[in-house]
């Protein structure tokens, strides 16, 4: 058995045999044509064109009337491409002046343009280098007289795992027989991605080396939910996914009846879990989910829904609204995590050549007074009202930490000369989310009344690996040993200093590592309000001594696929819900 | 006779294929010759190809310029449909 994790792309779980298609780049032939036969070369490449076309109008038109209909637009833009004149004299002009055979002229234009896409700073616009590709390679096989690779023809159920699919083999994969797919390329927002999610098939990209680990004939399992690709799964594993394929709606409708009891272990240890939300309007999500207050609620919304800098005033009302939501629940409101190009709506936008590394969060707050002090006068004047904290987000020195608590002790001697109310005991709680303070958290215990350790910066920062590109994302998880040991040690710590510790960020809405974080210590999870009831019914089903048991084992292990192999076996064994 | 116009990408994903296509398609239907400016970038807003190379994502600045005999009703008809906003999901 092994297991491949990449980017999820289209939830759901597909159990299949594999079929394996081959590399995707065939050799391009490449040779010189003579003068005398370069204009029939041209006309070759004119042919190609024409014939791309009927194949592109015949997938529109087997697609009319299927769920795929609605992306129609994707495969009428391939044609503007294939039609577009500028490609025509390109090629034309790379045929006439070099002599290259269509072929080549095909692939080095095509290519170039793909090269430039590619490279546009802009996640979505540089995705589309796919469908570049796809027209290249549907050219080229016109060219070749290659027939299509034969997505659409299988006799048994497969689940398909290639190099990459382009958008428009996703249209026309055959839903009756092809249960999902898995790719080694290919990121969350390219149009296979879109399609795979609109035509709800199980779908995982960006696996780096799922041709290379799959055999045709392999029994694997697809899950677009986690992102993972299984090659060979063992009996157990194969076991539990079918059983929790035919479980998914019982459990979904069991799950309403946990909202009012508490997340506890069988032997009593009471865990918080809150929600992380982005909108004012989740509260209510939350609270239906059962949630104990919400732990990370997100404010940059603001920035970008208005569009420009959110007034003190509307923050105020926003801030004061969600506390009265929530009663005497905790609101815990992380101060703006943007980057300055965001803040700034794209026009004075900053070149930083690194930017998760540069100016953003708490250091752009710092650097522009203005914003950071109608959000903490906003923040302080809500208090008022409810059980308001504020948390600051990627802190990395202790400076910045007082710098801020400097600015807000400012902001509170403003209010009192004004005699503006507010909470004078505010919480007020870092991020844990930069290496620096996870390896030495002892250090901000003076400073912080709490810690919230972001996990997906934290992976992000100390695997240095960035989980939105294709090429690294596979080594993107919270199962590495590194970065269970650091939240160990903040969690060891935060206990020793009698500081809360709470995990933010999508590990914790993870039922893989719910055991092992309730084991280390933790008391409380702040997740996605929808994951709730899931993780309260796992945490209900095992006890804490066998939690902390799983824990230490956990962080003896080596390497992630070690943990990710242990903690499935033993949450599996030990707590009594199926963990997937 | 010649038209040029400065306006701002507003929709969620910018000029990337789809609304490229509209766009180009729309160009296409007006015999002035028409041209996208982005930053250093200049692109033929006949050809998709040009276009989605100018990386016009969300908040790009572009200037518009068509010269020809229906440059005008070219401009109005192309700034129209940017303002739809391609009825993105």
């Amino acid at each position: 058995m092994e297991v491949l994790k990449g980017i999820p792309v289209s939830p759901g779980v597909a159990i299949s045999t594999a079929y394996v298609m081959g590399q995707q780049q065939p050799l391009v032939p490449s040779t010189l044509v003579p003068p005398t036969d370069v204009e029939a070369e041209v006309k070759r490449f004119s042919a190609a064109v024409a014939s791309s076309a009927v194949e592109i109008e015949d997938l529109k038109s087997r697609i009319r009337g299927t769920p795929a209909e609605r992306y129609i637009a994707i495969l009428d833009a391939h044609l503007a491409m294939l039609t577009d004149e500028r490609l025509a004299e390109e090629i034309g002009e790379r045929i006439r002046s070099e002599r290259y055979n269509a072929e080549h002229a095909v692939a080095r234009v095509l290519a170039q343009y793909a090269r430039t896409i590619e490279a546009v700073d802009d996640a979505y616009l540089s995705q589309r280098a796919g469908d570049i590709h796809d027209i290249q390679r549907r050219l080229l096989d016109a060219l070749t007289g290659k027939k299509d690779r034969g997505v659409t023809h299988f006799p048994n159920p497969v689940a398909i795992v290639a190099h990459d699919l382009t958008p428009s083999e996703t249209l026309s994969l055959d839903r009756e027989k092809v249960t999902g797919f898995a790719t080694d390329a290919g990121g969350s927002t390219s149009h296979t991605a879109i399609v795979a999610k609109g035509l709800s098939i199980p779908a995982v990209v960006g696996l780096g080396r799922a041709t290379a680990a799959t055999a045709g004939g392999d029994t694997i399992i697809i899950d677009g939910t986690r992102g993972l690709l299984i090659v060979n799964p063992d009996v157990a594993t194969l076991k539990r996914y079918r059983s929790s394929q035919a479980d998914t709606t019982v459990i979904a409708s069991g799950l309403g009846a946990l909202k009012d009891l508490p997340a506890e272990t069988t032997d009593g240890r009471r865990v918080r879990l809150m929600g992380n939300i982005e909108l004012p309007e989740e509260i209510q999500v939350a609270l239906d989910n059962g949630a104990d207050g919400v732990g990370l609620f997100r404010t940059e919304f603001l920035f970008l829904q208005a569009g420009h800098e959110p007034s003190e005033e509307e923050q105020f009302l926003v801030y004061l609204n969600a506390a009265g939501a929530l009663g005497d629940k905790p609101l815990v409101i992380r101060t703006f995590d943007l980057g300055g190009d965001k803040v700034a709506g794209g026009l004075k936008h900053m070149a930083e050549r690194n930017p998760s590394l540069g100016c953003r969060s708490i250091r752009y707050c710092l650097e522009n007074p203005h914003i950071f002090r109608a959000q903490v006068r906003a923040i302080l004047r809500a208090s008022v009202r409810g059980n308001v904290r504020i948390l600051f987000p990627m802190i990395s020195s202790v400076e910045e930490v007082r710098r801020a608590k400097l600015f807000l002790a400012e902001v509170r001697k403003e209010l009192q000369s004004r005699a503006i109310p507010f909470a004078e005991d505010i919480k007020i709680g870092i991020m844990v989310e930069v290496p620096s303070v996870a390896v030495a958290p002892d250090a901000f215990t003076p400073e912080a009344d709490f810690f919230s350790i972001g996990t997906n910066d934290l992976i992000q920062y100390t695997l240095a690996v960035e989980r939105v590109n294709e090429h690294v994302a596979w080594l993107f998880t919270p199962a590495h040993p590194a970065i269970l040991r650091l939240i160990k040690n903040v969690v060891d710590t935060g206990n020793a200093a009698r500081i809360p510790v709470s995990v933010c960020g999508e590990m914790s809405s993870d039922p893989l590592f719910v055991m092992f974080l309730v084991g280390l210590g933790i008391e409380e999870l702040s997740l996605s309000p929808r994951a709730i009831p899931r993780i309260k019914q796992i945490i209900r089903s095992f006890s804490f001594q066998d939690a902390r048991k799983v824990a230490e084992t956990a962080l003896t292990l080596h390497n992630a696929r070690e943990v990710t192999s242990f903690l499935l076996k033993s949450s599996t064994e030990t707590a009594r819900v199926q963990i997937i | 006779m010649q038209v040029e116009k400065s306006f701002t990408i507003d929709n969620k994903y910018g000029l990337h294929a789809r609304p490229a296509m509209q766009f180009v398609q729309l160009a296409g239907k007006y015999s002035s010759t028409i041209h996208l400016v982005h930053g250093d970038k200049a692109a033929d807003a006949k050809s998709i190809f040009e276009v989605m190379m100018l990386e016009a994502g969300k908040g790009s600045e572009l200037f518009i310029r068509a010269d020809g005999q229906d440059a005008e009703q070219a401009v109005q008809a192309l700034l129209e449909l940017l303002a739809t906003k391609f009825d993105e999901e």
